[in-house]
């Protein structure tokens, strides 16, 4: 049989019949409303961010002026004015170039935060765990969901009795005799039938990359965006392969189908579900109760010690010496109430750092049991949906703390404020970006073994394929 | 002659590998799940009782200082887990588990568990209740789909017509061998639960037994739904494979791709606002007072009349210590404001994922297990509301200190641990099942429906097979 009577073929069995019509409508309105909805959140995520930077902008402009007046005139009108303990500077988490291919455990974590003598490393990021907890756990439909868990369930409904069919009806042998090219009019079809649906889902995943995300660089998206297509492609040959060797090597339509949705489920559901289960069991996260105890633990030692810290500060800086003039007393104990609560939540954040750290080491070895979770973690590493990032954005918020603190907290012990060019030296909150090269060499090993995986089922496949016609029959 | 076939579909189940093999992962699931459930119900209330204990030693032991200080160090409030977390978990993990209880702000509730849970699990969250919701359904549909259609193609179903027995007596045979043998598969899982649920949880739930029969019937419910729609689907099907495909693409469908899509939907339609706006609406609340310059001075000169005196340090108490307790009054109301429109945007949001339910039965038991098991959003502000409750008296208590027992001191009084010691700790009886069930109506009558209308289609189904073959 010749490719364009396969063609020709599968254009009145699949590609142009209802079953392939409403494949192929039903993918693309999954991917519009997969990627509609990613974009609407990302959205409403940069408009809040935007709002909440000039607010606190605004606010900063304000307290400079006030730094300005105090030292043109040496005098405050308020000793509020102008105070380092007032300075608060906002810290951003924008979203990701592909933010709307992948929400992941994104939508989880914080993306802003109040940098000021106020905050300790435990208790920067509060406030914000505002969302309706139940759509919250149900999670959202993305581009990434899509890939992983839909695409797979409609390449084998697709495909699962190409040869059985044909089998059970007899057409397989009419074929053989006939043509006597078995293999090649399956492979062909089989072909076919996928690179229809994976085409289908490409040209509209590629429409929805061109669409502008809020904020994000055009080249940077879709440089992302090529690496996150090949990911998923590579998934795709997964599955490709997986469903090629079972239509060959089982019989029965329904067995080669129910054998597929057992795998489907095993590899997309039960593996992760277990991996993350043996990870948390075996890796427990810290209290977040006890690094709250520790916290307080730390914040009452200060309260009670609080003059001794203080001149503990003082005699680290001799060249401030301390002002007569009346600033509440709060002021100070509560920043060296906070100076304090961090150095004792250190140990714990470091605790959180490792044992989370084992959890995803351990992972990354159970994701060699399932391709599903290998493409879901590259994928959304790629979109940056990953909880890498967040915690990326959490350790620079608080690095960033840490360094307002030695720059206010001489001043605030001594009841002084900082000058305008201690003021002008601190640098605004900047997330830096992981770069796509990072996130690829971090997912390298896990993908070329699902892409070897993935040559060697279609290998398997092929060989099984070419096999005399009495075996394949 | 019913007997005979649930014991030939029993027979026939137990013979079939995959059944075998699918059975096998389901008691392996299940085990995992009851396992993890332990452990993370007594992780819960290790860690909450230890954080309780360190609470109420630092809140004593902070030393003399002035009350309304102590009331901005505060203390907070810990979530107790009620018992039946260990089969269903709910929201918890997407919700705070301590709140902080401060002066001149109601907080949200802070530490939400998901967030330490990396990002292995995200498609299952591995519990008692997530087999039975999401893993069973697939299992049944995978176990069942030839249940008819099978014997339809190997003509054995002709036979059985040729007997002459009722399309009903067969389906309450095949619907009684499948029941079973499904039973025997999802029994460790609901012993194992049992288990779980008998060895901890922080929450003394007063109706624990009411629940635990809702939990019964929901699910009986439920699972009497779904062996309906695949024993009918099966009838329907010409072919095995067309029933394997239908019912895999029901539960993909109904189980995967609603829940999530409406999800989505309800969060686009009703947004939640952003964290910088909820910060800023509790802040402008917290601060109303103290920006209303009108406000302090009609208060003031009305406790200047009120005590015929002129100047506020000739007040019988202290004025600071007065106001600081007026301006927490005053903010009660603007902070039931902030919240009530907070609630009304997530009813909204719920009442989309329950309209979705009569698509998606699985939403509408997911939604119910929780509620019945005491770890639902609605359990969740109960909770919330009591640490509220608990936050006012505790302010109040600190504040009449410092404007009654200071001698006009004002914020130079200061209070010894006597004080701290009289602030008691936050308790907290989650509210009885009957007090929130209305908000679960619907969940109720959808599953019920599905329950009926999964017999009935079975019914239906299988007579029209016995018809057909039987011509």
């Amino acid at each position: 049989m010749s490719l364009s009577t396969t063609i020709a073929l599968e254009r009145k069995l699949f590609l142009f019949s209802g079953q392939g019509l409403v494949t192929a409508l039903s993918i693309v309105a999954l991917v519009l409303l997969s990627a509609l909805g990613g974009k609407a959140d990302i959205a409403r995520t940069a408009a809040a961010q935007s709002a909440f930077l000039d607010e606190r902008n605004e606010a900063i402009e304000e307290w400079r002026g006030a730094l300005i007046a105090y030292e043109e005139t040496g005098e405050a009108e308020s000793p509020y004015d102008a105070r380092p303990m007032n300075l608060r500077i906002p810290a951003v988490l924008p979203p990701a170039p592909l933010a709307d291919f992948a929400g992941g455990s994104a939508e989880l974590y914080p993306t802003t935060a109040v940098l000021t003598g106020w905050a300790n490393p435990a208790d920067l990021f509060s406030r914000y765990e505002l969302d309706n907890p139940a759509p919250l756990s149900i999670g959202r439909l993305d581009l990434s969901f899509l890939v992983v868990v839909l695409l797979p369930l409609i390449m084998i409904a697709a495909s699962f009795d190409i040869l059985a069919s044909d089998r059970e009806g007899g057409r397989a042998k009419l074929v053989a005799v006939q043509a006597g090219q078995l293999h090649r009019s399956v492979w062909e079809r089989l072909w076919l039938r996928n690179a229809s649906i994976w085409a289908t889902f490409s040209v509209a995943a590629v429409m929805m990359a061109l669409l502008p995300a809020s904020g994000a660089d055009m080249g940077m998206r879709l440089l992302h965006f090529a690496a996150w297509l090949a990911i998923a492609w590579i998934y795709g040959a997964f599955w490709f392969g997986l469903i090629a060797l079972a239509i060959i090597v089982i019989k029965k339509g329904e067995t080669v189908a129910s054998a597929l949705f057992a795998a489907w489920a095993m590899f997309v559901f039960a593996v992760p579900a277990v991996g993350g289960a043996l990870a948390e069991g075996l890796y427990p996260p810290p209290s977040r109760l006890a690094f709250l105890s520790e916290m307080r633990k730390g914040e009452v030692a200060a309260i009670r010690q609080t003059a001794a810290l203080t001149a503990g500060i003082l005699a680290d800086h001799p060249e401030m010496t301390v002002s007569d003039e009346a600033v509440p007393a709060f002021f100070n104990s509560a920043y060296v109430a906070n100076r304090e609560a961090g150095k004792r939540t250190t140990p714990v954040l470091i605790a959180f750092e490792e044992s989370r750290n084992q959890r995803l080491s351990l992972v990354s070895y159970v994701q060699y049991a399932s391709p599903s979770l290998i493409a879901d973690r590259a994928l959304t590493a790629v979109a940056g949906g990953d909880i890498e990032r967040a915690m990326a954005y959490q350790r620079q918020a608080r690095q960033a703390l840490a360094e307002l603190f030695d720059v206010i907290g001489p001043a605030v012990a001594a009841k002084q404020r900082i000058s305008l060019a201690q003021f002008e030296a601190i640098p605004a909150f900047q997330y830096k970006e992981r770069s796509l090269g990072d996130i690829l060499a971090s997912s390298a090993v896990p993908l070329a073994y699902l892409l070897l995986l993935s040559l060697g089922l279609i290998a398997l496949a092929r060989r099984r394929l070419a096999a005399p016609l009495e075996q394949i029959l | 002659m019913i007997a005979a076939l649930a014991q030939n579909e029993w027979r026939s189940l137990w013979r079939n590998g995959v059944f075998v093999g699918l059975a096998a992962g389901m008691l392996a699931l299940s085990i995992g799940a009851a396992s993890l459930s332990f452990q993370r119900i007594a992780t819960f209330d290790r860690e909450r009782a230890a954080a309780e204990a360190v609470d109420r030693e630092v809140w004593d032991n902070q030393g003399e200082r002035n009350p309304h200080s102590a009331a901005h160090f505060a203390r907070y409030a810990f979530k107790p887990i009620p018992r039946l977390a260990g089969f269903d978990p709910g929201v918890t993990d997407y919700t705070g588990l301590a709140l902080w209880m401060e002066a001149h702000h109601q907080n949200p509730a802070v530490f939400r568990r998901a967030e330490d849970l990396g990002d292995a699990g995200r498609f299952a969250d591995l519990s008692p209740a997530w087999i039975l919701q999401y893993a069973a359904p697939l299992f049944l549909f995978l176990i069942l789909f030839g249940s008819v259609a099978g014997e339809r193609e190997q003509g054995t179903l002709r036979q059985l017509a040729a007997t002459g027995l009722p399309s009903r007596a067969v389906l309450l045979g095949k619907l009684s061998g499948a029941g079973l043998a499904a039973l025997a598969i999802i029994t460790p899982t609901l012993l194992l639960s049992l288990l779980v649920i008998s060895t901890g949880g922080s929450a003394t739930l007063s109706d624990i037994g009411v629940r635990t029969i809702g939990l019964v019937l929901a699910y009986a419910l439920y699972l009497t739904a779904i062996l309906g729609i695949a024993i009918g689907v099966s009838a329907l099907a010409r072919e095995k494979r067309t029933a394997l495909i239908a019912l895999v693409a029901v539960w993909a469908g109904a189980f995967v791709l609603l829940p999530r899509i409406t999800a989505g939907l309800a969060v686009a339609i009703h947004p939640s606002p952003a964290a910088s706006s909820m910060e800023n609406q509790l802040g402008e609340a917290s601060m109303a007072y103290y920006v209303d310059e009108e406000l302090q001075e009609s208060l003031k000169a009305s406790l200047l009349a009120e005590n015929g005196v002129d100047k506020v340090e000739e007040l019988p108490f202290d004025y600071n210590g007065y106001t600081l307790q007026f301006s927490e009054e005053h903010a009660h109301p603007l902070f039931e404001a902030v919240y009530d429109r907070l609630d009304r945007t997530y009813q909204r949001q719920d009442g989309l994922l329950a309209l979705a339910s009569l698509a998606s039965p699985v939403l509408a038991i997911d939604a119910l297990s929780a509620g019945l098991a005491g770890t639902d959003r609605l359990h969740h502000d109960a909770f919330r509301w009591d640490a509220e409750a608990h936050r006012r008296t505790t302010v109040k208590a600190l504040n009449d200190d410092m404007t009654y027992n200071s001698g006009n001191a004002g914020y130079a009084h200061i209070a010894n641990e006597d004080l701290w010691h009289q602030i008691e700790d936050f308790d907290h009886t989650p509210p009885p099942f009957s007090s929130i069930w209305a908000r679960y109506w619907l969940n109720i009558l959808v599953l019920m429906a599905y329950a009926v209308g999964g017999m009935v289609f079975a019914v239906f189904a299988m007579g029209r097979a016995q018809r057909e073959v039987a011509r």
